[in-house]
């Protein structure tokens, strides 16, 4: 009796259970669940204390204060704006020859540095690749190129350089407020990752001159921030048309 | 009362194998057994949470308080106590973002995910960011398995440590998980990704997939991709790879940093659908796909999804 009880279950299943209807339920059964508020896991915070009181000993460190957000945007924002301006000050500030600075949007991994006080840990959270300071010197038809992929890309943090994009194009470019020569050769101020051709950045390979100045950017950004702050200075949201949009 | 159901419940289970046997004689559809309790597998998963060990602090405009490791790990405790056995899985750049990726060299990552009980996960760009070197010296902290299918790296030292592949049983359910990453060229400096050389993933896929799902009879097919979800230009990645395979049935993502309201759907080859979820960046999200199978079977008839925002009580 019991068998044939399933032996019914079994044809009445084999009939309605077709293949097409597990295909709609995959469909329709999906759904949001709303956030929930958890408590933090014992065993966890354990295992991140040490790490954490020896971290947070060096990255608490005020070395500045914004006096305002400073945005990274396209094609010019304050963040990337201040980031290649202070990189210049080290620059010269440690003898050196340099007339422009240009980094990549990527290289910037956070969006914004908010209002007020600036840390080794907000550094060290923008710029946390362990990419070197390198100037290269580059001849004016190489340095074309190069502000043809900054048009490409929509603009990207510059210092010293001014030029509008106009399609896949730069026009009106000027070098510290003297119109750009093609015939000249350059200093630039750059990274190590794209002056090796990294996000496109073909036209930094194979310069003239290459010279590592053996730091990290992010470490010459804290130390320039801190010889800033200390000499009383703080960092405004600057945006001055460096790149513009026809 | 409990022994009797118990017993009936033994019963049961025994006409119903009887059952099957009667079914595969017949030559009839096995899905006889839809009747018995259906089992459920869920898959945990994150992605490029990028070392945010600590959730975002206070001074955060946007994120105060959310994603944290000690967070995430009690949502995955609650999960395991209601649903048992499960899968947890990253789809890479696990490290680089804050300064424990710096200072520790992904070190506490690793304790932490293994700590947690992840099972597997794939590499993403970013876990190359100390270079090939500085991976493998991680590698003995991780309790989980590292797959990727498309890099070769035989000729690094990462050879032996990486599988293309990794069979899981979780509640009887036989799940395969591959891993395939993204062209390190042009991504990553040369320096750091070495002699590891990069196969074009679709060909690598299907062939890895149908391994996984004729050969092995895996009940699920998984797929931990740091390709990105889907790009303007023509470029490989969780779109391509979903429409241009099959075998898989669901494509866990990273890279693009996608926060998807819900897992994506689309149609492989052979119109069969593949799922396919990516949870954002920074540890900010947990997601969940939960699988139901027949029993003893193991064919899949339903599937769910849950995406848990992490916010913490103690920051928040």
């Amino acid at each position: 009796m019991r068998n044939f009880k399933f032996l019914f279950l079994f044809l009445f299943f084999a009939a309605c259970h077709s293949s097409l209807q597990i295909k709609e339920q995959q469909q329709k059964n999906v759904k949001l669940k709303a956030d929930s508020l958890l408590s933090e896991d014992a065993a966890i915070k354990e295992l991140i204390a040490p790490y954490k009181i020896k971290l947070d000993s060096q990255m608490n460190i005020r070395i500045m204060v914004a006096s305002a957000d400073l945005k990274k945007e396209t094609p010019e924002g304050a963040l990337g704006n201040m980031v290649c301006d202070v990189l210049m000050r080290y620059a010269k500030a440690n003898k050196q020859e340099v007339d422009f600075c240009i980094l990549n949007n990527g290289g910037l991994r956070i969006p914004v540095i908010y209002k007020g006080d600036i840390t080794v840990r907000t550094v060290y959270e923008l710029m946390p690749f362990d990419n070197n300071l390198v100037v290269l010197k580059l001849s004016g038809q190489k340095c074309l190129e190069m502000f043809a992929t900054i048009a490409q890309f929509d603009g990207v943090p510059v210092s010293g350089l001014r030029l509008q994009i106009e399609g896949n194009q730069a026009t009106q470019i000027s070098i510290n407020g003297v119109v750009f020569d093609p015939s000249k050769d350059y200093y630039v101020l750059t990274s190590d990752y794209l002056a090796n051709g990294g996000d496109k950045a073909e036209a930094l390979k194979n310069p003239i001159e290459y010279k590592d100045l053996q730091i990290k950017l992010r470490d010459a950004l804290i130390l320039q921030m801190k010889e800033m702050y200390y000499s009383g200075e703080t960092l405004q949201a600057l945006k001055d048309g460096r790149i513009t949009k026809k | 009362m409990e022994e009797l159901q118990k017993n009936n419940r033994k019963e049961f289970l025994k006409q119903t194998l009887y059952l099957v046997g009667f079914g595969a004689l017949a030559n009839s559809p096995v899905k006889v057994l839809a009747h018995a309790e259906p089992k459920t597998l869920s898959i945990l998963h994150t992605n490029d949470w990028h070392s945010r060990i600590e959730a975002f602090p206070s001074t955060d405009k946007n994120l105060a308080g959310q994603g944290g490791a000690a967070a995430r790990a009690t949502l995955i405790k609650k999960i395991r106590q209601e649903e048992g056995d499960l899968l947890l899985l990253d789809a890479g750049d696990i490290f680089q973002g804050t300064p424990y990726f710096n200072f520790y060299g992904g070190e506490l990552e690793y304790k932490l995910m293994s700590e947690m009980g992840y099972d597997c996960v794939t590499l993403g760009n970013h876990d190359f960011d100390n270079g090939i070197e500085g991976l493998v010296k991680q590698m003995p902290l991780a309790t989980f398995d590292f797959v990727n299918a498309n890099y070769d790296v035989s000729n690094t030292p990462l050879k032996g440590k990486i599988q293309p592949y990794k069979i899981f049983r979780k509640k009887g359910i036989k799940i395969g998980v591959f891993g395939l990453g993204i062209e390190l060229k042009g991504l990553v400096p040369e320096k750091l990704f070495g002699n590891t050389l990069y196969n074009d993933p679709i060909p690598v896929a299907n062939q890895i997939a149908a391994k996984l799902k004729h050969q092995h009879h895996c009940d699920l097919v998984i797929c931990l991709s740091h390709l990105g979800y889907k790009y303007k230009e023509n470029k490989v990645s969780d779109e391509v790879l979903a429409c241009q395979t099959q075998n898989i049935d669901l494509i866990i993502g990273g890279h693009t940093h996608t926060f998807l309201p819900e897992p994506v759907f689309y149609n492989n080859v052979i119109n069969k659908k593949v799922c396919v979820n990516q949870v954002g960046w920074a540890g900010l999200q947990l997601g969940q796909i939960k699988y139901t199978f027949e029993p003893f079977v193991n064919i899949q008839t339903g599937i769910q999804s849950n995406l848990f925002g992490l916010t913490n009580t103690h920051n928040s």
